[in-house]
């Protein structure tokens, strides 16, 4: 193999010894010269000696030079280039035009001219280097195209594990995702709370790709964690909004709408920093609730800042609510325009409710029925323009088949039933010294001072 | 995109083209590095169209850069962009006009 950064190697094939001795006086100045006496001799040493060019002799006892030429060329890659230059006797044009078949790149005609030889050397070896370099960054970059593609596997099905649990599917509870990107900053996090709750965090990253996603690991094990133990909605806002203020760089933050529902008690509480209005439709009347964003995004206050209070609905049977990203209105039409909130809303009335097959159903079967429309409505309203954002929707509809496949569904970690009373006292005093522990560790976090993220933390406080 | 920075005495504004989104971190981060002296930082989205979430972390950026008392207003923004801004309830940190 050639040393790399050496001299550049010079295959010479002639069947008179006294020219190849000529040539390589010619070219050793410049060059490593390789010698072969024939055809044969000249596809042998091109093979195991890897020269980066060749001059031809174009006739030669055995197998010419035109035959050497073809099988030297055919058995290059069709991303390499070794350039041939044939030497001929004479320029008549029947020799030439076998040369530029067999695969010639130049001519020279003999006896050959050192300043013409020189000249052509260098013309066709700055060829090759351009070949090379084609070839190296072709494969760099390709390299880094697998690379890239692996690390995106792993971090897909890393987030993945992270973000599914096995939630059971719930009637009258819809989500939607429709991503720009394999890896995107919006999330859906959901968990079932003892007493048959239902806790979703509908999540928005700022940006795309990749540096969105990554956040959605500590959020979504700090919020199953905290569903897990029963933490109180403003308890788990406050940890999730520290978790991110502490390892987020400044401008990445999440915009976030968490709900609650209790189904039993027919009430929503909202907690929304950043996402657009969530709709709450009232069954028997037109009348709509909204739960405005009314916080600033999680990650971005400090901990002693942030506001965790939430909004309360009544909910009863048959409220249909919709939280959608910002993507859904501001889906663009071809023309410019924005599907806006209103679209979104009239979509909640969907085709007329009451019809028979929907009673018959249940309430729990107008949240397909909602979510087909609104998804059908976003499709058709975005026609051909290409899509700016990633769209995520949740849908729900408040009813007694709800209800009773959360109470099903609930965790039994700290609802200790009687009959085994003593193990499960005893499993909750561990749950809550490991919960206790948690917390203090957290609270302890908290009060240390906060080091240079904020250099001026009054600015901060007076802006508020 | 394209970001223009002009200075009168120590207010900096920084007029925005039109469109603000991830893009343009680098060139929004450069349009107020390294000036010297500033007491307010104005960024004027007349021209602007479009921001994105990223455009909402660009601003909190500039607001954190900045020394003790230095004041961040955002003004002109269109009703959709205002929206936006009022959505994630950056009014709560910064001067929105």
């Amino acid at each position: 193999m050639k040393p790399l950064g050496g001299r550049p190697r010079i295959l010479v094939a002639d069947d008179d010894k006294i020219n190849r001795l000529a040539l390589r006086r010619a070219l050793s100045v410049h060059h490593e010269v390789i010698e072969a006496c024939d055809g044969f001799e000249a596809i042998a040493k091109a093979r195991v000696e890897a020269p980066d060019l060749v001059l031809m002799d174009a006739q030669m006892p055995g197998c010419d030079g035109y035959a050497a030429s073809l099988t030297i060329k055919s058995s290059c890659g069709a991303d390499q280039f070794l350039p041939v230059v044939f030497m001929t006797a004479g320029n008549d044009q029947e020799r030439l035009l076998r040369g530029l078949s067999s695969g010639g790149d130049d001519f020279l005609i003999k006896p050959v001219n050192p300043l013409l030889l020189e000249g052509k050397i260098r013309a066709l070896l700055k060829v090759r280097g351009i070949f090379e370099t084609l070839r190296r960054q072709r494969d760099e970059l390709e390299a880094f195209r697998n690379g890239a593609e692996r690390d995106f596997t792993v971090a897909e099905a890393v987030l993945t594990n992270v973000l599914a649990r096995d939630e059971p599917e719930l009637p009258g509870v819809s989500t939607v995702h429709d991503a720009l990107e394999r890896l995107n900053g919006d999330l859906v996090l959901r968990a079932i709370l003892p007493g048959g709750r239902l806790r979703v965090l509908l999540g928005d990253f700022a940006g795309h790709g990749l540096s969105a996603a990554i956040g959605a690991i500590p959020v979504a094990e700090t919020f199953y964690e905290s569903c897990e133990a029963n933490r109180p909605l403003d308890r788990m806002l406050g940890e999730i909004n520290a978790k991110l203020h502490r390892i987020l760089p400044r401008y990445l933050f999440l915009a976030a709408c968490v709900l609650e529902l209790d189904p039993t008690g027919g009430t929503l509480t909202v907690w929304n920093g950043g996402i657009p209005p969530v709709v709450i439709a009232h069954p028997e009347s037109s009348r709509r609730g909204h739960a405005e964003s009314e916080h600033l995004p999680l990650g971005v206050l400090r901990p002693a800042e942030f506001d965790p209070a939430v909004r309360r609905f009544e909910v009863p049977s048959g409220t249909r609510i919709l939280v959608a990203s910002d993507g859904a209105t501001e889906t663009r039409s071809p023309g410019g325009e924005m599907f806006g909130a209103a679209r979104l809303e009239a979509c909640l009335d969907g085709p007329p409710r009451a019809t028979a097959a929907d009673t018959s159903a249940g309430t729990s079967a107008g949240t397909s029925v909602f979510m087909a429309e609104l998804t059908r409505s976003l499709h058709d309203f975005r026609g051909s323009a290409p899509a700016c954002d990633d769209v995520t929707l949740f849908g729900l509809t408040v009813g007694p088949e709800l209800g009773t496949a959360l109470r099903a569904a609930q965790q039994p970690v700290v609802e200790v039933g009687p009959s085994r009373s003593g193990r499960g006292e005893a499993g909750c005093k561990e749950q809550r010294s490991a919960e206790y522990w948690r917390y203090s560790s957290e609270r302890r976090r908290r009060r240390r001072p906060c080091p240079a993220r904020f250099g001026d933390a009054e600015t901060f406080t007076t802006g508020c | 995109m394209s970001i223009k920075t002009s200075r009168l005495g120590s207010t900096v504004t920084l007029s925005v083209g039109q469109r603000l989104d991830f893009n343009g971190h680098q060139e929004f981060r450069r349009a107020y590095e390294g000036q010297l002296g500033v007491t307010e930082y104005v960024v004027d989205l007349t021209e602007t169209e479009y921001i994105d979430s990223s455009a909402l972390g660009m601003l909190l950026l500039l607001r954190e850069s900045c020394a003790l008392g230095v004041k961040v207003r955002v003004v002109g923004a269109n009703p959709a962009v205002k929206r936006i801004l009022t959505i994630a309830n950056l009014h709560k940190l910064l001067a929105v006009a």
